[in-house]
């Protein structure tokens, strides 16, 4: 965070509205304008504003923080709110108590102008609804409060000097802030894309000393131990042209901890995106390089909730890429804590194998594969898809699609083995040491049948030049409900060995 | 969480001189005598990582913006 991009804020112009994932500085960068706006300069000796021309005249800052607000109804919230205005009201030395919510925050800002015009500076906005977005009509009620909340600031230009609004997600316009005439969302603004969170050379060179004694204590090259933290932690994109950024609170536990660990992903249990995703059927493939148009990052109304856009604004997916001729974007999950924590969480609500035992599950399917054992892969590999409701909500043969991609891919993720899934191609590839493994999977026919595809379409042609023995797998998922039902291995040569099948063996399970 | 240990110590004017990432007695103020054994390797201590901490004057006032570790320009 810098203050020359608060500079620029509070300069070029009156009412805003960010929006980015959690624990991304965002309460910091309101307490920071409240510093501003109530004209404590000295806090800011030496800083770029300090030497700037801004002039420091204190503002009377009303200043709300809805992630303090614990509120289950709409009344709940208009008392809550009622309750705040007293309380600036009253540090003020004002009084406005008659009417209701609407009318007491109109009169809390004009009293309040007698002093110079009035900062309104909101955090988690969304927080009411988002604890409420369960129960639809809760939610909408909620937001109507809110929505009039708001609409009282539409007329008192002339008494307000600065309007901050931030939060997680962006609620439709018309829904909530539909009382702001002069909002500037700056959202996906360049000029704002890295004013929270941490560029790549900042991180470098501001925690240099953390790294260097993190480097010393893990017996970890510094250069080497700075990219396993731009790996883990870096990725976040907020514009079409912005740098990648660090989440701020993932980077500061790991150089705290000096260990690499999933902090910002277990700060918050994405379960209503999860459903989400199951229950309108996405297709969880697609989240790796998606390409999209720019509505991807649109508002969305509470009762008709797209996924794609809660993903990015919750911070689960991020800008990789734009194509400005085409003007498509590409998404991607923003770094490997977020890819592996997601995933895990997807085979946590997609399998019956929780989230703290796939690792576990994994690692043996890679240790049978290790000693050619695929009977023992197979018998693992059938817990995941076991205990599946039969009266799941896609597709069976889309779903057990997607519980072996993620299962692959958590594979990758996990071992650090080459791991390759593909859509119409081959299925997946799992390249160890140990020898190369193809696999088919079918829902309809046997698993003849999926080994003859493999031959047939040569998936294994690239791999023959190797000096590692090569396994084709077919296997075959039940269509009520079995999982597995029926699997085939057979091994090609290593590059020095006769070209003759061997340990060829079908287990019907 | 040795980071809160130093918070409460307040770092600026101590040099900080840990042998044990977990043992919070072994924090040496400068001036005062080391107490890090000789034996052992002591491993220095980075400023504190202002974790969690969202208001600006607290940065502030408890020094996390000073020295060449500035978090916030």
């Amino acid at each position: 965070m810098w203050t020359r991009d608060i500079y620029r804020l509070i300069t070029e112009g009156v009412v805003y509205f960010l929006s980015r994932p959690r624990r991304f500085g965002k309460s910091l960068l309101i307490s920071t304008l409240e510093a501003i706006f109530l004209g404590k300069k000295e806090l800011f000796r030496d800083l770029w504003i300090d030497s700037s021309e801004y002039h420091w005249n204190p503002h009377p800052v009303i200043r709300i923080d809805f992630s303090q607000f614990r509120v289950t109804s709409a009344e709940d919230l208009k008392v809550k709110l009622e309750e705040r205005i007293h309380e600036i009201a009253s540090a003020a030395g004002v009084v406005c108590d008659v009417g209701d919510y609407q009318k007491q925050f109109r009169d809390l800002i004009t009293q309040l102008s007698a002093n110079g015009k009035v900062v309104v500076l909101v955090d988690e906005y969304d927080k009411p609804i988002i604890d409420n977005i369960g129960n639809v009509d809760n939610a909408g009620r909620i937001r109507d409060v809110l929505k009039g909340f708001y609409e009282v600031l539409k007329g008192l230009d002339e008494y307000l000097r600065f309007v901050f609004l931030t939060g997680v997600s962006k609620f439709s316009k018309v829904g909530v802030f539909s009382g702001l005439n002069h909002l500037k969302d700056i959202t996906l603004d360049i000029r704002f894309g890295s004013m929270l969170g941490m560029t790549q050379s900042e991180m470098e060179a501001r925690f240099a000393e953390h790294i260097r004694i993190f480097s010393g204590n893990a017996g970890i090259p510094v250069p080497d131990l700075v990219e396993k933290i731009r790996f883990w932690y870096d990725g976040f994109c907020f514009s079409y042209a912005g740098v990648p950024i660090y989440n701020p609170f993932s980077l500061l536990m790991a150089l705290d901890m000096q260990d690499f660990r999933n902090y910002w992903f277990e700060t918050g249990t994405p379960t209503f995106l999860l459903r989400l995703l199951r229950g309108q059927e996405y297709d969880v493939q697609e989240l790796e390089n998606l390409q999209v148009n720019e509505l991807a990052f649109s508002s969305y109304e509470i009762d008709r909730l797209d996924v794609l856009p809660i993903l990015v604004q919750t911070g689960y997916l991020t800008i990789k890429g734009y194509d400005p001729t085409r003007r498509l974007y590409t998404l991607d999950y923003p770094n490997f804590e977020v890819r592996e924590s997601f995933i895990k969480y997807l085979i946590d609500e997609f399998t019956s194998v929780r989230k703290e035992r796939s690792d576990a599950q994994i690692w043996k399917m890679i240790d049978a594969m290790k000693i050619g054992d695929m009977a023992q892969f197979f018998e693992i590999l059938q817990i995941f898809f076991a205990g599946i409701p039969y009266d799941i909500q896609i597709k069976r043969e889309k779903y057990y699609q997607t519980i072996f991609y993620l299962i692959f891919r958590l594979m990758g993720l996990q071992t650090g083995v080459g791991v390759r899934t593909g859509k119409g191609r081959i299925d997946a590839v799992v390249e160890l040491q140990e020898g190369i493994f193809i696999f088919e999977f079918k829902i309809t026919g046997d698993a003849d049948a999926a080994l003859a595809q493999i031959h047939e379409k040569g998936y294994a042609r690239p791999y023959q030049g190797r000096d590692a023995p090569i396994h084709l797998i077919g296997a075959v998922f039940g269509t009520e409900g079995q999982g597995i039902v029926d699997w085939k291995a057979e091994q090609l040569p290593a590059l020095n060995e006769k070209l003759i099948p061997k340990d060829t063996k079908i287990t019907y399970i | 969480m040795y980071g809160n240990q130093f918070e409460k110590f307040g770092y600026n004017g101590f040099v900080g001189c840990i042998i044990n990432r977990c043992n919070f007695d072994l924090i040496a103020p400068q001036g005062l005598p080391d107490r890090t054994s000789s034996t052992k390797e002591a491993i220095p201590m980075p400023k504190p990582l202002p974790i969690g901490i969202q208001s600006f004057e607290k940065l502030i006032t408890e020094g996390y913006l000073c020295g060449p570790a500035t978090f916030t320009v």
